[in-house]
Formats: C-alpha cells, structure tokens, sequence
C-alpha cells in the first residue's frame, strides 16, 4: 500500500513539488503555449525500460539523472522538485522545464537537416561527449530564444542561473582549465568531424574544461537575461539591439578579438558557443558549434574517476535523484553544469518518432500499401496523427503567431524539404513503401522498449481518491481507462467477452471471470431478446407507464402579473372587483410554456468478481397476490402492478439480473426519449481502474448496443469512487436539465489498495461518499441499488438521504429499476 | 418589461464609434444596406460584433452616407434576446391603462415604422414563434404582420434587420433553422489576429503597443484551450479590460488574474496553468 511517505527532512517536505499535483497544470499550460494536447509524465516512466541495451544514453541517462526530456510525444519530468527552498520556486522549475522543452521544438531544435542526428553523433568517435555538448549548447541556445519571445521569463531564467552558477564552484585557475580554443580552426558547415587529434597529456583534464565552458556559458546567459525585459521587435531583426549587444560584445566580434573578451568572464566564450545565444540561431549553429568544440575536447585527456564533485554539481539540483541513480554512477561523467530546468533534447529519438510519423501516416493514406506485422503494431498503438509535438515542424504556426520569424525556426527552406519529402514518397512503389516502413517500425520498437516507453497510448484519466485519514484528497491517484466493450462474434462464449483485461492472469483471487459458473453459461448473442420474451409483460407495462411521464408540449400559466396574453376571464373579474370597491389583484395575464423533459440519465454498472455469483432461484413473491415490499428508504411508492413475472431459470447471476433490467430500462427510455448511457467499472488496484462503455449517450440502441451491454461480464474488484467520477464528468458534459447517476452494485466498494487496510471497508466507503458528494454538487442526482442484503449498513453513510435502495430479492430487480427511475427524474 | 428589453440607444457621438476592420466585412456591409439586405452577424462572444454595428450605423446614419437618414432619432433599436423573449415582446402587446387598453409598440415595430437598424442580439436565444415575424421582413414582402390589431404593417424603406448568433457555445438544439439562416448575408467574425488586436487593445485602454501586444498573445494561447471547459476562449472584450485596469494602475499579473483568469473558467488547474502562460508572456 503506497502511503505518502514522511521524509526525512520536513523543511524539504514542505517546500517540495510532486509531479502529480502539478501534472494536469503543467498539461494545460503546454496545451496554450503549444496548441496542442500534450502529456506530462514521470520520468519514472521512462527508466523503467531494459537498460542492459546500448544505444540509447540519452533518454535513460536523462531519467537516471532526473533531467526532463520529451520524446516528442510526451514530456517527462522528474517526479518531485526540492531545488528551491519555496513551493512557489520548485514549482517554477517544472514550469521553465517544460518551457524549456517546448521551446526546442517552437526554436527548431528537432527540425530536419542536412543530417539526420542519428548519423550526427555516430559520427563522432566519442559520441557521449558530443551528445553532452550538444545538450549544454543547444539548451542555452533555446533559453536565450525563450528570453527573446517571452518577457516574462527574465526573472525566472536569472533565478535559474544564479542557482546553477552558484553551485558551480569557480575553477581553482582560469588558465588550468580553459582548453584553449584558439588552436582551432573554424569547421565549415559541411565538413566531417575531424578524428579526434592526439591526446595532450598536459593541461586542463577534460570534465575540468567541459565544466569550465559550462561555467562561461552560464554567466553569458546571465549577462543575457540580466537586461530587463525589452519590448520585443516582430518580424524582421529590427528592434531590442541593446538585448544583443550586451552578448554581441567583442566576443563576437571577430574584429575586436580576445583581448577585451579575457578581462570579463561572462565574454570569454568562443565564438561559436557565444553565437548561439543571438537572435536568429537556429539548430544548425548548434551543430556547427559542437563539430568544432568537440576537436578541443577530444584532444583532452579524460580526468580520474568520475570527474570530481565540481563537475556534477550542477545536475545534482536537476530534480529529485533517486537514490538508485547514485548506486548507478554515469561511467565517465560528462556533466556539464547547466540551470535546473535544462533537460536532454534526446533529438534522434524525437526524429526517429518524426520520420515514422510522416511514412506511417503517408501508407495510412494509400490503399494500395499493406504495412507488415511490426509497423502495423505500431500504428495501432500510437495514434499516427497524435504526434503533436512533431507534427509542428511542418511550418504549422497555429500556436506561434506572433514571434518574430528569426527565432521560430520556420523557413522556406523546410518547408521545400518536406515537400520533397513527400513527393519522393508518393513515388515510392507499394512494397518499397510498405517494406521502409516495416523497418523503420521495427528500429522505433527497438527504441521504445529499450527505453521502457509506455506505448499504451490509450488515454489515462486521472481521479484524485479522499483518504479519510489524511482527510484530504490524493491527487491524481487513480488511474482509470476506458473501454468499449467488444462483444464476441455470435454464438462465441462468453469468457472474454470484453476487450484486454479478463484474460491476464488472475491476480490474489480477483479475477473469477475465466472460470466458474460465468463462463460459456450466457452470452450466446440473444441475450438481450430473451430478455425481451421473458418480461414482455413487464415491458409493456413500464413502457405504458413512461409514455405517461412525457410532457405535453405546451402548458398555459394563467393569473400572472405579466406576460404574452391577456386572460379574458381574469379581465372581467379585474373589472368586477373594481366596480365592487375590491381592490383587483391585477394578475389578469396569461403564457403559453412549452414543457420539456430534459433527462439525461448514466447507469453505472457493478462488474466486480462478486457479480459472478448465482442469483438464488426460490422467489417467494412469486406467490400470486403478494406484492413485494422492499425495504428501502424512498419516494417511490405511487406506482406499483401487480406481479406475475416468468419464473427464474437457474443458474443466472446476479450480473445476468443486473443486466436484465438494463435492457429494460434502455428499452422504456427509447419510448421516453431520455438521453441515456450504460457504463460498467471494475479494475485492480489504483492504476487500472477500467471504465467500460456499453452504451455511450450518443449512440443509438442498435444490435451493437445490445451486444455490448449483453457481454458485461464479472470481473476484478469494486472501486466505486474513481468511476463515479468518471461517469459524472461525462454525464457534466450533456447539456440537460434533469442528471442522474444510477449506480447498480452488489456490494460495499472494494479494491485491494483501497485503504492501507485491506480488511477494512472504510476508506472505499468514505471515499465513494466523497465522491457522490461531488456529483451532486455539480447538479447530479446520484442513486445506489445495491442487492447486498447487508447494505442498509454503509449505504446509509455512503449516500445522500433517501439517495439508496436495498434489493432484497435480486428477482424484483427489473420491477424496481423503472421506478426508482421514474421518481428521480419526474 | 419592453423597455427594459430595449437599450435605448442614445444619439450617437459626432465621432463613429471606434472599429478596426479586420477583412471585408465593412465593404459588405454597406453593400448589403444598399439592397436592404438582412444581415447575420457570426462570431463568438466580445470579439466586436456590437461594436461594428454601432460603428456601421454610425457611417449609415449620421455620417457622410447618412442623407436623409440623418434625421431619424434612434437609428439602432438593440434587443438581447433571451429565452423566454417572445413575439409579443418584439411586436408590441396591450397594456391596461385604467379602465381602457392601450397598444405598445415593441421594439422590432418601432425601428420598422421608424427605418431603424433593429439588431437582435444572440438570436438562437428566442423562442421559436420570433422567426415568424422574422421570415416575413426578410423576404421581398418586407412587412411585420401585427395579428394583436389586425394589422400588416410595411417597413419603411430604411429598416434594416441585423440579427447575431454565437455558433461555438449553442446547443445543436439552438441552432438556427436553414430556412431562416438562408435569408441573410452572413458576415463571420472570429477574434482578430494578434497585430490587430493589440492595436484594438491599445486603442480602446490605451496602453502602449508593446504591452498590448503581449496581451493578444496571451489571448492567442488562452484560446488554443478552447476545449477544456471553455469553449469561448478569452474575448477581446476581456483583453481590453485587463489592459484597463492596468493603466488603473493595478499590476499586469494581477491584472490578468483578476480579468482573465478568473473570469473565464471556474476550473482551479486551468486558471492555475493561464495564470502561468501570463507569467510567461508579460513582464
């Protein structure tokens, strides 16, 4: 049972963010900036992934070390922030990291280019360390960009940076460590990277000089970021030059050379690194850049050991490190101090993603290619046009109106690119296509499993739980999916009735639904006409009755002070009244209101294991003349038939009862003309709660309805709160009058982690009640049917008063529902 | 209750009524009034729809193109249509005035015998019986049937009929009927790209462009959350008041708090996250 942990340090623990609290911010937040629907994630999610294959450094040392990153699909982050001593500071930090990390792809940092990043850094004898440099420049690259774009960030990134400079120790001399970039000479654009030149034996060890450039570059972005905010010019490179010139300097200058730059520190930058931090860089510099960085740092000979504590010193606030990433030491420590909210780019993953994206959506659009196993297990799971981080690199500016076109890195040239791209592609024949395709899905599966990466891409709704002894809310704590049932073909057996799920593995006794009486005993695809014979009486019966309920159209409201007509009788008796010395009472006027029935109604349906037990098959009331009293706390009294209903064939269970009345019901509300649903929950444990989808409000009672609602079958445990929340958010969402949420269950809610006690029943119940409380706050009528004789117990302190009804004969199920129904809503 | 109904337009200012055109819809617009075509007015909450009418009229009836227009007294007759607004409200009804009746003129029937601009704001909103007396001055026939007094009463030949609807926040239930949308030039307005809107921003609070430039980008953003609960996104309207209390002197932040954020969305972790983008975009 997952508790909330009491740390150790209670100044931390209070000042400290958890990802959670945040993540749905964070969403939104990116959703505005980005225009587009984006997830945030742990970065837990990423590390989960089979570490023992090479390959893939970034992301995994990005989780190792608590860095964000992106996969171009998601941002990940660490899961708690304790940078800063201030709720309102840590918080800052997850805000500049996604920032951040959006901003690579608002400033171009995956666009296409000349070469792919996968053959970038594979190009590089050492490809750690020009990954490493990669990272440290293009984020500076991108912070002086966000600076340029927002004004509102300045005092953010200063905060940042002071941080990251003071955990940066000074360098004991600045002679020992500068590597001496003067010895090299520029690298044109196109040219290889040089083999690494012979190592030097003396001078500045490598982590020495890569902290030192590090340490430079903070303190340009410092002298960056210092100015206050500027307006900020739009379109062409017109307006804020005294933003640039202070970077700009001599260092830039090539005229003005090193002199000037040696005497202030936050100068002393070579040329390239310094470069990037001016308006209009794009990625390319950055790459230019690295080529040419990467000769000077090659050439230095490695330092001992894992670098010494100056050199991680700046990552170390990078998030909460787990204690399992200092058991994990990155073998040779190519850290460079960076702010906290810098992160990895992991470029080559993001463009892996990008060129699959544009193959697969290219073959979804032509009949004639057939993708082969991998691709088309891939395109299954990820939702080809959901790539919305990517997809923006398409010159789609929707999000990004108004930043000046220097720094959004969108060109003419791109765009020639893509359409290159695209045409090449169309003339590819079916097989090549489909055969490029195959491959690039089985390198991008490689990559997602080495990683760990969640391809479940089913969308996850997250619920926050009420733990009465916190007497609080846990936020986010329930992970719920939903599900569409999928009937089995006709005649199939009924087992696994519904999608994924029933067939895993029973776990601690919970899954019921593989064996046992449930199987192969119902679902034979005519259940729901059986149904229909079996009660036709009863029917017909609530059909009659809820032909009743509907409103005639117009209704005349007579005596009122004002409105459209007057009332002639009233005229007349206003005149008598006044002739008689009475004063009148003036209500002489008269409307015509149109009446509307407004319902919309969600059946939520119990699909525990517990469902799975038969229904006793002795019906006392059977008895002719004998009315079935049940015992319940209700307004429900007015309407009552007499009882012959069809005896019980054996061995039905409570589920197959259950699901009678709601075929029932569905079919005296198609007579009503009510807007209704049918859902079912079940689930194991707080992270796969499901949320199964019979019968959605829109769609119509049509064989495929039926066949769902006849495949609802038993299934794991009763978290009741998590899809209760569920069914009423959906149930928000219509527009009616009238909301009711009918709950059907059979007993008290349970899971296994509901509660630190298994044993003990009162935190689902509380929990549940929270979460009725909820509904009915927002304008829900909520009701809990339960057939547990035991219920009067917890329902009276689960539900709202007279909110609930004991079943005692599960037989008297179907009578019950249409009235229960009847009365909530008339 | 009709008076009430009317917001009584007063004579306006010898200067129109400021407005920024962001296409063609001026130009259609007069095109329109010369054949006395009705005019439908698309466009979502507080992007300016009102403010062009008022703009328009004023150029129709008090400017250069006024002629003898010039000497009608309330050349635009405004009514916000609800949902319990009926007929009789726009026609007129009987009142009793002691022991006698006496007729009232609604609204539509003034600005009809008068050649007024009768602007019907938020139409959809109406009950249906309105769309038969606005079935009837649309077409050619161009008359408003009284049925309380028997009477059918010709427009005069300036009465124009400008009806606006809100397409994103109305139930499909609400929406209008084709055989009432297909009597009108439809002009569609949508919230002005972000130069254009600063520029509006900056006019009507009258701030400097930089600041109100980062204050149509954030509207920009706050509108890319159409769908999470809001479908409006944030209006012009909006825009302009946040500027206006600034240059009253309270702080942008707060300022944006105050009028945008928490007018807006009642939701906590989407006013948490605006907040935040205004954080991010002003200093």
């Amino acid at each position: 049972m997952a508790r909330v942990e009491p740390s150790r340090d209670d100044a931390v623990a209070l000042t400290a963010v958890a990802l959670d609290d945040v993540a749905r911010v964070l969403e939104i937040y990116v959703e505005a900036m980005l225009a587009r629907p984006a997830e945030v994630r742990p970065l837990g999610d990423l590390a989960s992934g089979d570490r023992s294959r090479a390959g893939h450094v970034d992301l995994e040392g990005a989780a190792a070390a608590g860095r964000p990153t992106t996969d171009g699909a998601a941002f990940y982050l660490p899961e708690r922030m304790a940078r800063f001593p201030d709720r309102r500071g840590n918080f800052m930090v997850y805000r500049m990291a996604v920032l951040h990390q959006l901003g690579g792809v608002l400033f171009g940092t995956y666009r296409r280019g000349p070469i792919r990043f996968a053959d970038f850094f594979a190009g590089f004898g050492e490809p750690g360390l020009a990954r490493a440099l990669f990272g440290r420049l293009e984020g500076a690259r991108i912070d002086a960009a966000l600076a340029r774009a927002f004004r509102g960030v300045h005092r953010d990134l200063l905060r940042l940076i002071d941080d990251a400079l003071e955990s940066t120790p000074p360098p004991a001399s600045d002679r020992d460590c500068r590597p001496g970039f003067e010895l090299q000479p520029h690298a044109g654009p196109e040219s290889p990277p040089a083999p690494a030149p012979r190592r030097r034996s003396r001078g500045p060890s490598r982590e020495a000089a890569l902290s030192h450039l590090a340490g430079r570059l903070l303190m340009a972005q410092r002298r960056l970021v210092a100015v206050p905010a500027l307006p900020r010019g739009r379109g062409s490179g017109d307006a804020d030059p005294a933003f640039d010139s202070t970077v700009r300097l001599k260092a830039c200058d090539e005229g003005g050379g090193r002199g000037a730059g040696a005497a202030d520190p936050a100068l002393d930058l070579p040329d390239e690194a310094a470069r990037l931090l001016l308006r209009g860089a794009t990625v390319e510099d950055t790459r230019r850049a690295v080529r040419s960085l990467y000769r000077v740092f090659a050439s230095l000979r490695p330092g001992a050991g894992s670098a010494g504590s100056g050199l991680s010193a700046g990552d170390r606030g990078a998030g909460d490190r787990g204690p399992e990433s200092a058991a994990d030491p990155v073998p040779q420590s190519l850290e460079m101090p960076a702010p906290a909210h810098h992160g990895d780019p992991a470029p080559e993953r993001v463009e892996l993603r990008g060129e699959w994206a544009e193959l697969a959506s290219e073959v979804e659009l032509r009949d004639d290619v057939a993708p082969g196993p991998v691709a088309s297990g891939l395109m299954d799971q990820l939702q080809v046009d959901e790539l919305g981080v990517l997809s923006l690199q398409d010159g789609d500016l929707s999000g990004t109106a108004g930043l000046p076109l220097t720094d959004l890195d969108v060109t003419g040239a791109i765009e020639a690119e893509a359409g290159d791209a695209d045409s090449e592609l169309i003339e590819l024949d079916p097989e090549e296509l489909a055969a490029r395709l195959e491959e690039l899905s089985k390198r991008l599966e490689r990559e997602l499993d080495a990683a760990g990466l969640n391809r479940d891409r089913e969308q996850v709704h997250y619920y926050d739980e009420w733990d009465h002894e916190l007497a609080g809310y846990r936020r986010r704590w329930c992970h719920l999916r939903e599900k569409t049932i999928e009937p089995p073909p006709a005649g199939g057996v009924g087992a696994a009735a519904v999608s994924e799920g029933s067939n895993r593995a029973g776990i601690g006794g919970f899954d019921a639904s593989a064996s046992g009486v449930g199987a192969a005993s119902v679902f034979d695809g005519r259940f729901v006409d059986e149904t229909r014979r079996r009660h036709a009486d009863l029917l017909r019966r609530v059909r009659r009755q809820f032909e009743l309920l509907k409103p005639e159209e117009f209704r005349r409201v007579r005596r009122l002070i004002e409105g459209e007509e007057l009332d002639l009788d009233r005229v007349v008796e206003t005149h008598v009244d006044r002739r008689a010395g009475r004063p009148p009472d003036g209500a002489v006027y008269m409307s015509r209101r149109r009446q509307h029935r407004d319902v919309a109604a969600a059946f939520l349906l119990d699909m525990s294991a517990s469902t799975d037990a038969e229904a006793p098959v002795d019906e006392p009331e059977h008895a002719p003349g004998k009315t079935p009293a049940p015992e319940y706390v209700g307004v429900f009294d007015d309407f009552d038939w007499p009882d012959n209903p069809q005896p019980l064939p054996p061995g039905r269970r409570v589920i197959d009862i259950e699901k009678e009345s709601l075929v029932l019901m569905a079919d005296a509300l198609e007579t009503l003309g009510d807007d209704y649903a049918i859902y079912g929950f079940s689930g194991f444990g707080r992270k796969e709660v499901e949320f199964f989808v019979a019968k959605e409000f829109d769609d119509d009672l049509d064989r495929d309805a039926e066949d769902r609602i006849a495949a609802m079958e038993p299934k794991r445990s009763t978290r009741m709160g998590p899809a209760i929340r569920h069914a009423a958010v959906k149930l928000a969402e219509r527009e009616a009058k009238v909301k009711v949420l009918l709950i059907l269950s059979d007993g008290y809610p349970q899971d296994f982690d509901y509660g630190s006690d298994r044993a003990s029943r009162v935190y689902g119940i509380r929990d549940t009640m929270v979460a009725l409380r909820e509904t009915e706050r927002v304008g829900i009528s909520t009701f809990c049917i339960t057939v547990d004789p035991a219920g009067h117990d917890y329902l009276r302190e689960m539900c709202p008063e007279r909110r609930y009804l004991v079943i005692d004969e599960i037989a008297a199920l179907p009578r019950q529902l249409p009235k229960v129904y009847r009365g909530l809503t008339a | 209750m009709t008076q009430a109904l009317q917001a009584a337009t007063p004579r306006p200012a010898p200067e129109a009524p400021y407005y920024l055109a962001v296409g063609n819809e001026v130009e259609l617009f007069l095109a329109a009034h010369r054949a006395r075509m009705p005019v439908l007015l698309k466009g979502p909450t507080g992007c300016g729809k009102t403010r062009f009418l008022e703009h328009m009229t004023h150029r129709l009836y008090r400017g250069a193109e006024a002629g003898t227009r010039a000497g009608i007294d309330s050349p635009l007759v405004t009514v916000a249509c609800h949902e319990d607004l009926t007929a009789t409200d726009l026609v007129g009804r009987y009142l009793l005035e002691g022991d006698d009746t006496v007729w009232m003129d609604g609204p539509l029937t003034r600005a009809v015998r008068d050649g007024s601009i009768c602007y019907l704001d938020e139409i959809v909103e109406a009950r249906k019986d309105t769309t038969v007396l606005i079935h009837a001055l649309t077409d050619h026939r161009r008359i408003l049937p009284i049925e309380k007094r028997g009477e059918i009463l010709p427009a005069h030949p300036d009465f124009l009929l400008v009806l606006s609807y809100n397409p994103g926040y109305q139930s499909v239930a609400k929406d209008l009927k084709p055989s009432t949308r297909q009597r009108f030039v439809a002009l569609e307005f949508d919230y002005p790209p972000p130069e254009v809107e600063a520029e509006i921003i900056a006019h009507e609070a009258d701030i400097d462009v930089t600041l109100a430039r980062d204050l149509a980008e954030l509207g920009k953003r706050i509108r890319n959350l159409h769908h999470r609960g809001f479908d409006e996104g944030v209006s012009t309207r909006l825009l302009i008041y946040t500027a206006q209390l600034i240059v009253g002197g309270i702080g942008v932040r707060e300022a944006c708090v105050a009028a945008i954020c928490r007018a807006i969305t009642d939701d906590d972790e989407v006013q948490r996250a605006v907040t935040e983008v205004a954080a991010t975009l002003l200093p």
